[in-house]
């Protein structure tokens, strides 16, 4: 289910995964958020990716969307093979019922009951019977859920790669449909920031492997998450060939600098991945602003109190 | 069963009639916060986010007994 793998910390600085070359810390397989990393901050990209640290309470957030993102997939693959709406969402409960019954949480508004609550008010606001965005089945009889794509960039050993949640048929028309979760009001206004932004480019891309330029980009079921309740908002975001052409060149520029400098003599040194200072309270803050805002010489023992090391490896799938 | 007991409870010996009971229970309180919502567009005020707070639930407690 999980890209997420706990590692206990130990002395070596790189945390290898396979989407590395095995003698440099040169990333070969690109995702959106190590892309999304590189794009924002270089260190940023150091520490996540290359030494592996992801802070304590963000690991909350993430646990929470694995969670919920497999409970609805769970929902999609029981309607896909026939069951009812409510045998469905009891699927889905009892999936996440299990899968969190370790999930520790100290936020109010994503918690195990937060988890089970906006599931049930979520398929409940869309059952598949009247929800207009319909779930692929695949040629081989299989609901197009959770499908990892992998693109070789010509001319190069790149690879792009990453997991859509779900292909859907809407309006005579393909889009990937995913899942998010905010603490944020949902307006109008929280769409924009998918436009331009480098996951919807990217699945973007994927799902066009599938369906050429029949598939027209994302729809996102975005899901607000307050204490009481739950808020839904479905929005859509497109992107025309051009874009997606100036995105590659673009995300291509972008894996060039990060090769860069990994490929310094002193690139598991952080010195070697600048700093870009005019992110560190974008993106509801960087999570790393504490440890770069201290003098270099005590940052680990910042890391150490409030980071642990984290897998996250663009190129472990999800199909079952 | 309450709801915090159906929580507290092993996820592998649940019930189908107990899942039920758990999705009763969110539905109950989408159902408040529908109608809470509708009201304050009405009543042109802002929703109070405690109207569909779901009583047994003690969240704290359920954070140290899962």
């Amino acid at each position: 289910m999980s890209d997420l793998l706990l590692v206990p910390v130990g002395s070596s600085a790189w945390l290898h995964n396979s989407s590395f070359q095995s003698d440099a810390p040169v990333q070969l397989a690109w995702d959106s958020t190590s892309l999304r990393l590189m794009m924002e901050c270089p260190r940023k990209y150091y520490y996540t990716m290359i030494e592996g640290w992801r802070a304590k309470h963000e690991s909350v957030h993430l646990t929470f969307g694995l969670l919920y993102h497999a409970a609805l997939e769970e929902y999609d693959r029981a309607r896909a093979l026939g069951l009812d709406h409510t045998a469905g969402l009891r699927s889905a409960v009892r999936l996440a019922l299990s899968s969190s019954k370790d999930f520790r949480s100290d936020l109010p508004q994503k918690n195990r009951l937060t988890l089970i609550r906006s599931i049930v008010w979520y398929l409940d606001a869309f059952p598949a019977e009247t929800d207009p965005a319909k779930t692929v089945i695949l040629a081989n009889g299989q609901p197009a859920v959770e499908l990892s794509f992998r693109l070789l960039i010509p001319g190069t050993e790149l690879t792009l790669c990453g997991h859509l949640d779900r292909l859907v048929e809407y309006a005579q028309n393909y889009y990937w449909l995913d899942h998010k979760t905010t603490k944020s009001t949902l307006s109008a206004e929280y769409f924009l920031k998918y436009s331009p932004d480098a996951q919807v480019s990217l699945y973007t891309v994927g799902g066009q492997i599938v369906y050429g330029h029949k598939l027209l980009g994302g729809i996102i079921d975005a899901a607000q998450l307050a204490v009481n309740f739950t808020r839904f908002l479905r929005g859509f975001t497109h992107r025309t060939p051009g874009q997606l052409d100036e995105w590659l060149g673009n995300a291509k520029q972008w894996i060039d600098l990060a090769h860069h400098y990994a490929q310094q003599e002193d690139s598991l040194e952080t010195s070697a991945w600048p700093m870009n200072e005019m992110s560190c309270d974008k993106f509801n803050g960087c999570p790393f602003r504490s440890v770069c805002s201290r003098d270099p010489a005590v940052r680990e023992i910042y890391l150490q109190a409030d980071f642990h090391k984290v897998v996250w490896d663009p190129l472990r799938t999800r199909e079952v | 069963m309450t709801l915090q007991a159906l929580f507290d409870k092993d996820p592998a010996l649940i019930s189908d009639t107990e899942i039920d009971q758990i999705v009763n229970s969110m539905r109950e309180a989408r159902r408040l916060w529908a109608l809470e919502e509708s009201s304050a567009k009405t009543q042109g005020r802002k929703p109070n986010p405690h109207a569909a707070k779901l009583p047994p639930i003690d969240l704290d407690e359920l954070e140290i007994k899962i």
